[in-house]
């Protein structure tokens, strides 16, 4: 290029100098022929014209240089230009190659993830959830800080033994605050109408989740009225949408053995111990402790007794003095890169005082495990309550000894898409694909039960069966859940009541303040149907 | 007074670019290096979504929540399943950038 510029300008200056010669010897060629008889010096002749050419050499030169200069400042500026025009290419380049990159792990994960997505996108079609409470609200607040969740549920239940033929309608609202990166509020409150009436349904929570280290911190603080975290089921399976059965199996619902909500503070969190997906995680807390329906301030019954009820949450340490220290670790063995599913193990322990000294003792253990269509899910826990040691007059039926409780259930449930089926058609395909049929054993011991207790008018997730009330329940749950959506499932399910031995039952009859004991043997079975159609929002 | 006039106009003329140049630089978006670590982190998520949050109940859609909801949705999760950090993270990448 630079070379070529040069060849040019000498070639300029070698035309230029050939015009201003030649002219010269064809003028002093001219004169000659014109004036033959002159001189032959043609400078001598014309020293006029001579100097005049020299000017014009010069300043022809002279304008050479300066056009030379001009394109050699170009010719920098171009290079300059150039240079960074390669800059540009080659940072280009380097993201092209990191994008192509990208673009492969992109390519190699989604054929990973693509089976997953699609057994899951076989089951839940793409509907959203139908409300968008949360939106709406912060429209009208103008602020974007709260989001409103929830469920809704409508029903119809029928239990051959109580004579049940009853609709059944829930609803919960979780209202939920971000007040800064680093803490949440979060509440529950729900009712439910039933034949009964309209009560409050589930606990009513409310509590802060506070992250004090950030969220980058695997230390968590939750404080306030919360689930309580003893295994898995109130904490994680409660929610109708959530749980895949009507009911929750015996030692988390009619005859639960542990209190399902508490007021009090945790401290939890969780990480990776070896590859993605193998995590362990812990929450241990300290709360109010359990408290009974005989509490003080309670009194659904007035004295206390073995059999009786747990009070829907603990907060009445103020009456009762109760207190209550639980951990619970989990522990999820199997790395996702296995493709074998998440699988869980968990472990809990909950004691401390239900009444003034007297302890109350309880552990468990558990496991959760899903893949593809098969989900299954298992716990068992024992408690222990120390009862009022009474002697002579002061002692009732039921007053005094030990109290102990097991509870137990296993589920499992499977989604027809797992099942080959190529010639449903179009209109059955998608249809067979979102059902999923369950099965959970049940079953919680005790040593008594309480006749005060016995009801068989249904609320949302009980089935007002009377024999679930015995000292040795167990039950036998069917289910058929067709999945509209992710979160709207529209459930049936069958229990049967298959209680087994018997035990004593504890009566507080009239206006008696101390009950009495007279023994029972295995109740009668008893078969109950249910229907409900539920959505989460 | 003059002079104070002058160093008024500089300032002003310095701050204005120095905004500009700002604005520009938003403008451009993300660094390498920041559109990298979204990139890492959608992956991680969009691998563990259809696992972990499917574990308790069915993966709910991204498309069911805009991103602030997410964040708060994310937040009270990894509360009840409690999520290590940087998969909560990847996780909240994911949701958001999918939907
Ligand atoms: C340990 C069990 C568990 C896991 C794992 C889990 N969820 Fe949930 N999820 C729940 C429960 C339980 C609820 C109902 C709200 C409640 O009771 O706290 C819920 C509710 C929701 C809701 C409804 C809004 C709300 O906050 O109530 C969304 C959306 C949701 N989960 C998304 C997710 C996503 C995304 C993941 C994956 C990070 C996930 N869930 C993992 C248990 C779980």
């Amino acid at each position: 290029m630079r070379r070529a510029h040069q060849l040019l300008i000498a070639g300029t200056f070698a035309s230029i100098a050939l015009t201003v010669l030649t002219p010269g010897s064809t003028r002093a060629d001219e004169s000659s022929v014109s004036k033959p008889g002159s001189s032959g010096d043609p400078a001598e002749a014309k020293p006029g014209s001579y100097d005049r050419l020299l000017r014009e050499l010069q300043a022809e030169r002279q304008h050479m240089r300066e056009v030379e200069r001009r394109h050699e400042e170009e010719e920098a500026a171009e290079r300059k230009r150039i240079e960074a025009l390669e800059k540009e290419v080659s940072a280009i380049n380097s993201a092209n190659l990191q994008l192509q990159q990208a673009q492969t792990t992109l390519q190699t994960s989604n054929v990973q993830t693509e089976k997953q997505v699609g057994q899951i996108q076989k089951t839940v079609s793409s509907e959203l959830g139908p409300f968008n409470f949360g939106d709406r609200i912060n429209s009208f607040l103008g602020q974007h800080t709260f989001t409103m969740v929830g469920d809704a549920s409508v029903g119809y239940y029928y239990d051959h033994k109580g004579g049940v033929n009853d609709p059944v309608l829930e609803f919960e609202i979780n209202p939920m605050i971000r007040l800064a990166d680093w803490i949440q509020f979060y509440g529950a409150i729900g009712a439910v109408a039933s034949p009964g009436g309209i009560s409050t349904v589930g606990p009513t929570l409310a509590n802060l989740q506070i992250f004090p280290l950030g969220q980058e911190a695997p230390l968590e603080l939750v404080a306030g009225l919360f689930d309580m975290p003893f295994g898995d089921f109130y904490e994680n399976q409660g929610p109708p949408w959530v749980n895949p059965f009507v009911t929750a199996p015996l030692m988390y619902g009619a005859e639960a053995i542990l209190p399902p909500a508490s007021l009090g503070l945790q401290a939890r969190g969780g990480i990776q111990w070896g590859g993605l997906g193998q995590d362990v995680d812990y929450t241990v807390w300290a709360d109010s402790g359990p408290s009974f329906e005989s509490s003080p301030g309670v009194n659904a019954i007035p004295a206390p007794v073995i059999g009786e009820r747990l009070n829907p949450l603990t907060g009445t340490n103020i009456a009762t003095n109760g207190k209550g220290f639980g951990a619970r670790f989990r522990l999820f063995p199997v790395p996702i890169s296995e493709d074998l599913g998440r699988l869980e193990l968990m472990a809990t322990t909950y004691n401390g005082k239900w009444l003034d000294s007297l302890w109350y003792n309880s552990w468990g253990v558990g496991y959760a495990y899903r893949l593809g269509p098969f989900r299954t899910r298992g716990e068992w826990g024992q408690t222990y309550r120390q009862m009022q040691s009474l002697t002579g007059a002061a002692a009732y039926p039921g007053c005094c000894g030990h109290e102990n409780r097991q509870g137990w259930y296993a589920m499992a449930g499977y989604f027809l898409y797992g099942i080959p089926h190529p010639y449903l058609g179009d209109w059955l395909e998608p249809r067979f694909n979102k059902i999923e049929f369950l099965v959970r054993y049940s079953g919680v011991n005790q040593r008594g039960i309480l006749a005060n207790d016995i009801t068989n008018v249904p609320v949302q997730g009980f089935n007002g069966s009377p024999s679930v009330f015995s000292p040795h329940a167990r039950e036998v749950a069917l289910g058929l859940d067709y999945w509209l959506a992710p979160s709207i499932v529209w459930q049936t399910e069958v229990d049967l009541e298959l209680p087994s031995r018997g035990g004593t039952l504890y009566n507080f009859a009239g206006t008696s303040t101390l009950p009495t004991a007279s023994s029972i043997g295995g109740t009668t079975n008893d078969v109950a149907a249910m229907t409900q159609l539920t959505v989460g929002f | 007074m003059k002079s104070l006039v002058a160093r008024v106009a500089i300032i002003s003329v310095v701050m204005l670019g120095a905004a500009m140049s700002a604005h520009a630089a938003n403008l451009m978006g993300p660094t390498p290096e920041q559109q990298k670590r979204h990139l890492e982190l959608f992956h991680e998520g969009q691998a563990l979504w259809p696992i972990y949050c499917n574990h308790c109940h069915n993966a709910r859609n991204p498309a069911e929540f805009a991103p602030y909801q997410w964040d708060q949705i994310i937040m009270h999760m990894r509360t009840v399943e409690n999520l290590p950090p940087e998969d909560a993270a990847a996780i909240l990448e994911y949701l958001k950038t999918a939907r």
